[in-house]
């Protein structure tokens, strides 16, 4: 199935590694243009290779010898040799977020970046953003095990220079050290040990399909080992997808890159860990139902700790950064709904599992969209005041009309409200769940509870920022430059596009239902603005339909009772005369009181902080203290050498 | 079906502020009072209707279009239930559509009222947030008794067939008449608007037309609630269904109001820890749903 346009998957890396080593040297302004140039024309070549490949079946396979004439030296896995790209369904669908986000955040770029000049080296940021962008592309086309491993450290490594891009900064650069210790330490020893182990038992064959064949017949012929591996992957990549108790990380080094790079932390980096559990747990293992709701229960933790948490917050990037938490809860519950469902076999459970996955997808590339979209706003929102606290931001609507609006949609997207595209996910995943009569529909309850808590909690960011005054006069605030402009814009219309069109965003992630069996149960509707499904014999539901009858209702009454221009008045402060800037709720006041009801979910929290993390890291950091002072002496080392020589010269032997 | 449907949100919008009217002439008669007649809730609002308004400096677009938005989403959801005559707008899901409408009406008002720029309107209007989001878990919890006990999304075939024999539907019934009530926002739930504290919070700017909006959105959420629990109480197909329905439209808001009078306002985390009580109840309701009882 090789054909020449399959050297297509190479231009994005061509043109990233371009970008990458011609942006390096300067110093000053120029270094962000190439970088930001050549990764726009890199990630629309990635929307171009992810399209054709979900709606016109193409297939893109490129298999690169490195060296070696095809020989493979013992020991080494054959991956090592040659290199295999290959873009499926699944990777497609990640691809396709890849591509949109990348290139409206490197668009973005070109302006934003322009706030560091002078302060910062410009080169470093190009070199790492366009490293960054090619390693994430490489991971998800990689169809190797051996290869996966090695550009997702790179991925790491490249993210942990940009979140601690300004390294004057205490903050940002903690926050890179702690994002640096957790995804390294924290989870890439897990998951690199077990993909090892995984290679070492394979015999070396590190490709996925003879993975694949080696893991399906695990599960049978050793269940113990093929459940070990499965939650050691699961926990290792739950780290990176932030999930809870895991997800500590995230909080911290999402609001201290620069907006468009913490756009494509948040919108793509946490989904290639989605993406490595749906290969896990669907490609490469069957599911079982244990793992299902194993899976569905962290994610229905996820997304409540991670919004509830997101309320508390006072620092724009902060906010949002936790709702990541929280919305890859809702994709994580909808994963781990379709396996549970989908092991559960039997018609209506396999219609209820087609419905819980098309919505993960739907799900994740929504987030894609709106929360790069939420980002990018608040970095212009930093851009024009430089301010990111929601106690002191304000009355920005007038001077910014259109970072505004697409805060607006942006904010009702993610809230779930029609016709944006969050509500047509979100009414997928409680119709795959809540009808389910198992433990899923109290799932499903909770995530609609916390859909609530979303829309509260957004009510805050968009109104502390765009529409209550301020606490403080803001000087000389300005609409941002038209390239940051555009690029909300587009995401804009992508938020209202798979919002009304929800058909569009189905037909796209129908390939990888095809993949898996299922898609003949998720029935597309003849029009594309209703959403069919099957779950109780005919399901529809049009976010379109709603939007027009909702807005002609409201615009029929509006115009129907027209006022003329009403007079313009001072706010009322019932007759007591106070200074503008005193008289005003700041940002940490918001739903106070619903916190303090939910009090005792922060303190179990706190509790767990504390015995969880702290005491835990603590006492990890006093044991390798300990160590490193037992194993520097000599005399304990020469011991420890000796005896391990002389066991495995025993070993060597053969036995004892 | 789609006339059916048309005549039963017109009939309940404009009967609406009646069902307030006659509320107010009871309330006044309990206080001893001779109370306005009851037809005043629709003066109230012709009068305001005809008014100008005026507006804050600091109000964006979001101040002159949420109050319209509002009121459009609660129509639509009046036309996702049966009232009157047994019709509605049905569609797979539209359990969830409806529970979005509810909470996107809260949420459009708020938006806009914050816009208006007034600090009262904001603590106001983080009241209001808190309890339309906390007892949101609540209401699904009790919808989601039903849903399991019929194991469908759709409205029309949640909705009982016969008087609901089951204890999980009793218990969530119950727990959906507290929510109704304090979603409705009267005494000793009057925190969002608490006039002698807070000076009305979230209508604190509105005036005029824009304030008969919010005020007949208001009402309608009311009647939007009560309909939802009568439609989960009755069946729809008997043939005194619509008797029923106007009979109780009326009278659940009567039984509100003679609890009303004698309250005085709650603290908001008072309510709140009222809502988390709830939530225990309604939840052992889908415990019990989950088995079979």
């Amino acid at each position: 199935m090789l054909n020449e346009s399959s050297f297509l998957l190479l231009t994005p890396i061509a043109l990233l590694a371009a970008s990458t080593l011609f942006s390096a040297p300067f110093k000053g302004r120029a270094g962000n243009y190439v970088s930001s140039a050549l990764s726009t024309a890199a990630s629309a070549v990635m929307c171009y290779v992810s399209l054709s490949t979900l709606l016109y079946n193409a297939r893109y396979q490129l298999s690169v010898q490195l060296y070696g004439g095809g020989g493979t030296s013992p020991g080494f896995p054959s991956g090592f040799a040659t290199l295999v790209f290959r873009v499926d369904e699944l990777s497609a669908v990640f691809v396709m977020i890849l591509g949109v986000v990348g290139l409206t955040s490197s668009l973005y770029g070109f302006s934003y970046i322009g706030r560091f000049v002078g302060r910062e080296h410009i080169g470093f940021y190009g070199l790492n953003y366009s490293l960054f962008l090619l390693s994430m592309y490489a991971v998800l086309i990689s169809y190797d095990l051996f290869w996966f491993i090695v550009f997702w450290e790179v991925m790491t490594i490249s993210s942990q220079f940009l979140v601690s891009y300004e390294k004057g900064k205490d903050v940002a650069v903690r926050a890179g050290f702690k994002y640096f210790c957790m995804a390294k330490a924290g989870s890439e020893a897990i998951v690199v040990s077990v993909v090892m182990a995984v290679i070492a038992l394979t015999g070396m064959n590190t490709s996925f399909e003879p993975v694949k064949a080696f893991t399906k017949g695990l599960a049978s012929a050793n269940p113990a080992l093929a459940n070990a591996i499965i939650a050691a992957l699961f926990v290792g990549l739950s780290v990176k997808a932030a999930l809870v108790p895991l997800h500590t990380w995230l909080p911290d080094a999402h609001p201290e890159a620069p907006s468009n790079v913490s756009a494509l932390l948040s919108g793509v980096m946490i989904k290639t860990s989605v993406y490595m559990m749906f290969r896990l747990f669907l490609y490469f293992f069957t599911p079982t139902t244990h793992w299902g709701l194993i899976v569905a229960t962290v994610g229905t933790v996820t997304l409540l700790a991670g919004t509830m948490y997101a309320l508390l917050q006072t620092d724009s990037k902060r906010l949002l950064a936790f709702h990541s938490v929280g919305q890859m809860g809702y994709i994580v519950l909808a994963l781990g709904a379709a396996l549970t469902l989908y092991s559960m076999g039997g018609e209506l459970p396999a219609m209820l599992a087609s419905v819980a996955l098309a919505a993960s997808l739907y799900h994740a590339v929504n987030h894609a969209l709106f929360k790069s979209l939420l980002f990018l706003t608040a970095g212009s929102v930093v851009y024009a005041t430089g301010s990111r606290n929601l106690d002191v931001l304000g009355g920005l609507a007038r001077a910014m009309p259109a970072t505004s609006v697409a805060a607006l949609i942006a904010s009702l997207s993610i809230s779930g409200i029609p016709p944006f595209n969050g509500f047509v996910s979100k009414w997928l995943i409680y119709s795959s769940t809540i009808p389910s009569s198992s433990i899923l529909s109290v799932y499903g309850v909770v995530a609609l509870f916390i859909s609530g808590v979303t829309a509260a909690s957004f009510v805050k960011y968009y109104t502390t920022i765009f529409s209550k005054p301020p606490r403080a006069r803001l000087e000389g605030v300005r609409e941002v430059p038209p390239p940051m402009i555009a690029s909300q814009l587009i995401l804009s219309a992508l938020c209202l596009l798979l919002g009304v069109l929800p058909a569009v965003a189905l037909t796209l992630v129908a390939p990888v239902l095809r993949m898996f069996n299922l898609l003949q149960y998720l029935r597309l509707a003849a029009h594309p603005a209703i959403v069919f499904i099957d779950v109780d014999g005919v399901a529809a539901n049009s976010p379109l339909l709603l939007a027009v009858v909702v807005g002609t209702l409201a615009l029929s009454v509006g115009l129907g009772l027209r006022t003329p221009r009403p007079p313009r008045l001072g706010v009322w402060s019932c007759g007591v005369r106070f200074d503008k800037y005193l008289m005003n709720v700041p940002g940490a006041s918001y739903l106070k009181p619903f916190e303090e009801a939910f009090q005792s979910i922060y303190s179990f929290g706190s509790v767990l902080h504390k015995y969880f993390v702290r005491e835990l890291s603590r006492a990890f950091m006093n044991a390798s203290r300990r160590a490193s002072v037992v194993i520097e002496s000599p005399a304990v080392m020469l011991a420890a050498f000796l005896a391990t020589a002389l066991m495995l010269l025993a070993w060597a032997g053969g036995g004892w | 079906m789609l006339s059916e449907v048309l005549v039963n949100v017109a009939a309940v919008t404009a009967l609406a502020p009646l069902i307030d009217g006659v509320e107010r002439k009871v309330r006044a008669r309990l206080q001893c009072r001779r109370g306005p007649p009851v037809l005043q809730t629709w003066y109230d609002l012709a009068k305001l209707f005809r008014r100008g308004g005026v507006r804050t400096g600091e109000a964006s677009f979001t101040y002159a279009a949420a109050p319209y938005v509002v009121f459009a989403n609660l129509v639509l959801a009046l036309a996702l239930m049966p009232t009157v005559f047994n019709a509605s707008l049905s569609f797979a899901g539209d359990v969830v559509v409806l529970l979005y409408l509810i909470t996107a009406a809260s949420i459009f008002l708020v938006i806009g009222s914050i816009s208006s720029g007034n600090p009262y309107a904001v603590t106001g209007s983080n009241r209001e947030v808190s309890i339309a989001v906390a007892s949101k878990l609540a209401v699904g919890f009790a919808v989601a008794t039903f849903i399991i006990d019929k194991g469908s999304l759709t409205l029309r075939k949640v909705f009982p067939a016969v008087l609901p024999p089951t204890a999980s539907a009793f218990i969530a019934l119950a727990s959906l008449l507290v929510v109704t009530y304090i979603e409705s926002s009267r005494l000793p739930f009057d925190i969002p608007e608490a006039e002698p504290e807070i000076a009305g919070g979230v209508l604190i700017e509105y005036s005029g037309r824009e304030l008969g909006v919010v005020m007949y959105s208001l009402i309608l959420k009311r009647v939007v609630l009560t309909t939802l629990f009568i439609d989960l109480l009755i069946p729809r197909w008997a043939p005194y269904a619509p008797l029923a329905y106007i009979a109780l439209v009326f009278a659940i808001p009567l039984a509100f109001t003679c609890i009303e009078t004698f309250c005085g306002r709650f603290r908001i985390d008072q309510a709140l820890s009222l809502i988390r009580g709830l939530y225990v109840v309604a939840g052992v309701g889908v415990a019990l749903a989950l088995i079979g009882f």
